[in-house]
């Protein structure tokens, strides 16, 4: 190895350090590269230019020029022209000007001597070229036409890193922008959508309680007993439906019903109309339905109150019936209990006929569910009285 | 002692406030005005004295059951309930701050009108 060669490959591994030590600044890098390269190897300008598909620039860029003086050159048409060919290249070439190539004629055009170009590649992407115009020395271009070549791969990597980075910036920049708009725009349609509802179930409820008016109006206006207690069963129905929509407004997410505060309220309703003589009791699980299956089971429980209400005590007597609604698992059960006089004698229960029973069963099968019918004095045990015990699959509120 | 009252309605809800009528007077009472909103109301009180109110709290008009409520009580000596569908716990706090004789829920039952009636009665 001569004593030139060291020289230069002890430059040009200091060239090496200082530019992957400023490795963040791909300008700097480029000027400081072009600035050196231009005395180490004798090039009258050096160029450094970006181009690759990753940059999103669709023709060259100049990082660049040195001595700064010709940076001009980088917007000359014929530059631009070398930089489009040196495609062409895969490693660093030596062009002289003249001749048949489209290289050296463009570098005659361009009026400078023996040039070396040199493509950025990394990786096998292409990221540029360095333009070495000029050169004032062409001996001994072997060796650094190789170290050119392994420069050129760290000068390669330095901007792909660069560009990469900017461009991760800049897209998460873009994405993060994007999700806060569209977050935003999804609350305000969110909020909106609750709005919406709540006042849907309000109207829906204040509708229910005109037509439990109506009921009211229209029972109280007639002599006749039997339509009086059919109109004021119907406003039992209504209500107890518009106690749905009223949880369901109460509701966190407007589309399930609290059941637990719901049996309260229709128990208490019955209190408040059966007086001192039945005790209702209320037991229920923390259980939250969705409206489908809230109204069913409303008027359910409406039913089996109502009934349990009127015939388990009558003439006065006093008693008791109890009301539980209760979650295994996924099974919802709706138990309405007393301890009464028990079922007509002889009833033969699928005949038993009233429009609350079918009503019942009905809704029973719309939840897909069964009922069961005890008559507690029937089988032979000790207590007195009817349970019914509706049993059905809970849907998800979701 | 008094047994029946005059009850002033004052409900927006026309159908509503019949059915709160038909409701008092099965009970006994008289129904002496049933107005939809406070201006009514109060346009009435200058020249009449019910024994009770009864208090939507959304009305017809700009102001509510509850500014109503307020003034039966300080400037009128009038009772009063309020009978309504909403039942946030703000409204609701708002309202029992004008301390009202009770805060019914609708639907209304009758049966809840008879134990307003009968609390005013055993003032």
């Amino acid at each position: 190895m001569s004593e030139s060669t060291s020289a230069f490959n002890h430059l040009f591994s200091h060239l090496v350090e200082t530019i992957l030590s400023s490795a963040d600044s791909p300008g700097q890098c480029a000027r400081y590269l072009a600035e050196n390269l231009r005395s180490l190897i004798g090039a009258k300008t050096v160029l450094v230019f970006e181009c690759t598909h990753s940059s999103g620039l669709h023709e060259h860029r100049m990082l660049s020029a040195y001595p700064s003086r010709r940076a001009v050159l980088g917007m000359n048409e014929t530059v631009q022209e070398i930089t489009e060919l040196s495609h062409r290249i895969d490693r660093t070439s030596l062009v002289l000007p003249g001749g048949e190539a489209p290289l050296p004629i463009a570098l005659k055009r361009l009026e400078a001597g023996p040039s070396l170009i040199s493509p950025l590649v990394y990786a096998g992407e292409r990221v540029g070229v360095l333009l070495l115009l000029d050169l004032m020395d062409t001996d001994n271009l072997g060796t650094i036409r190789e170290t050119l070549d392994k420069l050129s791969t760290v000068m390669a990597l330095i901007l792909r890193n660069a560009f990469l980075y900017n461009n991760l910036e800049s897209e998460v920049a873009y994405r993060t922008r994007e999700l806060v708009e569209r977050s935003s725009a999804l609350a305000k349609a969110l909020d909106e959508k609750d709005v919406m509802l709540k006042e849907v179930h309000h109207r829906v409820k204040n509708n229910l309680q005109i037509v439990n008016s109506l009921l009211y109006l229209q029972a109280a206006s007639s002599d006749d007993p039997m339509l009086r207690s059919a109109l004021e069963k119907g406003q039992g129905r209504i209500y107890s439906m518009a106690l749905v929509h009223e949880e369901l407004y109460r509701s966190d997410d407007l589309a399930s019903v609290d059941m637990r505060a719901y049996t309260q309220r229709l128990c208490m309703s019955f209190s408040d109309a059966s007086g001192q003589r039945i005790r209702i009791g209320c037991r229920s699980d923390d259980i939250h339905l969705p409206v489908t299956q809230s109204v069913p089971c409303g008027l359910i429980l409406n039913e089996l109150i109502t009934n349990a209400l009127k015939y388990a005590y009558p003439e006065d007597e006093s008693g008791e019936v109890s009301v539980t609604v209760a979650q295994d698992g996924g099974t919802v059960s709706l138990v309405v209990e007393d301890s009464g006089i028990g079922l007509p004698k002889n009833s033969d229960l699928e005949k038993l006929g009233s429009l609350g029973l079918t009503l019942v069963r009905g809704l029973v099968d719309q939840l897909h569910g069964n009922l069961d019918i005890l008559d507690k004095s029937a089988v032979g045990g000790s207590g007195t009285g009817v349970r019914l015990e509706v049993c059905f699959p809970r849907e998800s509120t979701q | 002692m008094k047994s029946q009252l005059d009850v002033l309605i004052v409900e927006d809800e026309r159908i509503i406030s019949m059915m709160m009528g038909m409701m008092v007077e099965k009970l006994g009472h008289r129904v002496c005005a049933k107005v939809p909103s406070v201006d009514a109301a109060l346009e009435f009180l200058e020249k009449v004295h019910p024994d009770l109110a009864f208090l939507d709290i959304h009305l017809e008009g700009d102001s509510d059951g509850i500014t109503l409520g307020k003034m039966l009580g300080s400037q009128f000596g009038v009772p009063f309930a309020f009978a309504t569908a909403y039942a946030d716990p703000e409204t609701y706090k708002r309202a029992m701050d004008t301390f009202p004789v009770d805060f019914l829920q609708k639907p209304l039952a009758i049966e809840a009108i008879k134990r307003v009636c009968d609390t005013v009665l055993s003032i």
